[in-house]
């Protein structure tokens, strides 16, 4: 289902044909200049330095430098992108909840509820747009691109580190079970304790207020630290997933190290070909991560603008 | 501002100290990776590679220079993984120390404003008060236990890689030391912008927020025309925000690049005139980034002090206030 309304609002994004086609321009742009790097340093190792060849030396030297001004540029002009679509698109939510809420009576105890689908909840999609989705395109293509020359330069070696990738998938994908539960748990806390504050400013203002059974010290003191208590095992749960992922991602990299140290006693492999092959590891390594991010983002946020089109779809 | 956490909060003290070890030992072990991983792929392209076991011992006390080769990638393979599940122990461990510091501090003063604020009238609207509550509130604690921490960790992260870099070649220190000015003066210049550029954000926020609250079965047209004109306000101030700090980001990327090409140069005529090895021109590319990594982020905790400053200042006087 959270998945389902973060699609939902993907789908807001591709409707808008020239920001789509821009934006995957942009990522195309940036993700062809990530190849090159690699390649002109293993060039760099078993040629220029070696041979003491400066003329080429210089030449790599610029081509590293339009590389890296074309990744910026690209970069910087894909964030432009995903800001604009995406603060007009939540601009045009909020718009949305408070013209179908402004007569409707049914909230009238709902009042922290739309605050915070209004605010809180709105700057996660915006964050959504802004930074996952934009992550999400680039690692795409990211994959798309590296996987070919990742296969190329590590050969068997690569088919282990893929095992172990997939390993880290699953791992991660069953610690974000906890992640969800811890997530949702925290969410609805967090908007009880908005309702109570709201209620508490409005009753406690009263000259003769006095301790009840429905504003007190003790309420309150008991809202907020249930919603600490949820942030905090939410807090904990997330934090694990880096540790989990890295971990089986390492012991991966240790295995092809090991692989390549004995591949290349026998011949199969030099030392300059394992660092292409490492480097494009790395070069994986970041899009793999941002999809795991995306889909624990699209987890927590998608249950944030399921509450957002409850009341937009009303 | 620090003296007046500090006394609010004497028992954080401990804590802080605990946070700042946990960090400063992820920051050193994260350096022996870089330095550790060049090393071997010297040792690994120099197979009867004598001098490096020196370089090595050096590393590890001696301890490791009786080892063959293969010895040494079976080490190095363990030894990555071990150093990811203590860094990473050490993260998960500082924070939750870091969000249980910020929730107790910022609980100790929702329970005075509760228990002193009964039955006054207060000077701010509920939008104002709910974010004070919610927001506002963590400041001086996440500011004492977050923020200050991550600076002196930052200060030693430098330092570290700077001194690393130095055993390597005293000439790779030139680019480092010689970019760090550019980089603070930026920072002196952007500070002020940003500063700015968020308050008049947050300031955009807190109105709506309030006018959400208004807005809502209020039943009221004019209720709704305030929210059209607040919602297309903070529209604007968004996309200035998000594009004010996307400009500055790639600013900051732009002098990064310049660094790390300026030093690919220098590090490769060094290496061409076997002035250092290709290890440690790889790891010495690893250090400059990791170098400008954290003094950029040691300028983002300062410049963010300088934003909390004001919601900091708001919470003392209202405190203040209350008692």
């Amino acid at each position: 289902m959270a998945i389902k309304n973060v699609m939902r609002a993907i789908k807001y994004f591709l409707s808008n044909r020239r920001a789509t086609f821009y934006a995957i321009l942009m990522c195309i742009i940036g993700t062809a200049c990530g190849i090159v790097t690699p390649i002109l340093n293993k060039y760099l190792q078993e040629h220029i330095i070696p041979n003491k060849d400066l003329s080429m030396f210089y030449l790599s030297t610029i081509i590293i430098m339009v590389v890296n001004i074309a990744s910026l540029l690209s970069s910087y002009f894909n964030s432009k992108i995903f800001i604009k679509s995406g603060v007009d698109i939540t601009t045009r939510l909020r718009h949305e909840i408070i013209s179908k809420n402004i007569f409707n009576t049914k909230h009238a105890n709902n009042v922290g509820d739309v605050v915070i689908c209004c605010t809180g909840f709105m700057e996660e999609t915006n964050q959504l747009f802004i930074t996952y989705i934009s992550l999400i395109f680039d690692a795409m293509l990211k994959f798309i691109f590296y996987l070919p020359f990742f296969l190329f330069y590590g050969k068997s070696i690569a088919l282990v580190m893929i095992a172990f990738m997939l390993i880290a998938i699953i791992c991660v994908e069953l610690q974000a079970i906890i992640v969800r539960r811890t997530a949702a748990k925290s969410r609805q806390v967090d908007s009880e304790r908005i309702d109570f504050t709201l209620k508490m400013y409005e009753a406690t203002q009263n000259p003769n207020f006095k301790d009840n059974e429905e504003i007190s010290f003790e309420t309150y003191k008991r809202k907020v630290l249930a919603c600490d208590k949820a942030w905090l095992n939410y807090s904990v749960a997330s934090d694990f997933y880096p540790l989990i992922f890295n971990l089986i991602w390492y012991i991966g990299l240790g295995v092809c190290i090991l692989m390549a140290y004995e591949l290349s006693a026998l011949g199969y492999m030099t030392l300059a070909v394992f660092i292409v092959f490492n480097s494009y590891v790395d070069q994986l390594k970041a899009p793999l991560e941002n999809f795991i991010t995306f889909k624990q983002m699209s987890d927590r946020m998608g249950v944030a603008l399921g509450r957002i089109y409850n009341y937009t779809d009303e | 501002m620090f003296k007046y956490v500090f006394n609010h909060n004497k028992r954080f003290s401990i804590w802080f100290i605990v946070v700042l070890l946990c960090w400063s030992i992820e920051v050193v072990v994260t350096q022996y990776i870089f330095k550790f991983i060049g090393f071997v792929i010297d040792y690994g392209l120099n197979y009867k590679g004598t001098p490096y076991q020196g370089a090595l011992s050096f590393l590890f006390d001696g301890r490791f220079g009786e080892y063959g080769s293969k010895q040494l990638i079976i080490t190095l393979s363990i030894a990555i993984v071990l150093f990811v599940l203590i860094a990473y122990s050490f993260s998960i461990i500082s924070g939750i120390i870091k969000t249980k510091v910020g929730n107790s501090s910022a609980n100790i003063y929702r329970w005075q404003i509760y228990n002193k604020t009964r039955g006054k009238k207060l000077n701010m609207s509920s939008g104002d008060y709910l974010v004070f509550l919610h927001e506002d509130i963590y400041k001086p604690g996440n500011l004492f236990i977050s923020t200050y921490t991550s600076i002196v960790v930052y200060v030693i992260g430098i330092a570290y890689s700077i001194i690393m870099l130095g055993d390597i070649s005293p000439y790779l220190i030139i680019t480092p030391v010689a970019f760090m000015p550019l980089l603070i003066w930026f920072f002196l210049k952007y500070r002020k912008k940003s500063y700015q550029v968020n308050q008049k954000y947050r300031e955009i926020d807190g109105k709506l927020r309030n006018s959400v609250a208004n807005s809502v079965c209020s039943q009221d047209q004019n209720n709704l025309d305030n929210f059209e004109s607040v919602n297309s306000n903070h529209s604007a101030e968004r996309k200035s925000y998000s594009m004010f700090s996307n400009k500055y980001g790639t600013i900051l990327s732009a002098i990064r690049i310049t660094i790390y090409i300026i030093s690919c140069i220098i590090a490769g005529f060094l290496a061409i005139y076997g002035k250092i090895l290709i290890g440690e021109y790889l790891i010495f590319i690893a250090f400059v980034n990791t170098i400008f990594t954290k003094l950029i982020a040691l300028l983002n905790s300062i410049v963010s002090i300088n934003a909390a400053a004001p919601r900091v200042k708001i919470v003392q006087e209202f405190m203040a206030e209350v008692q």
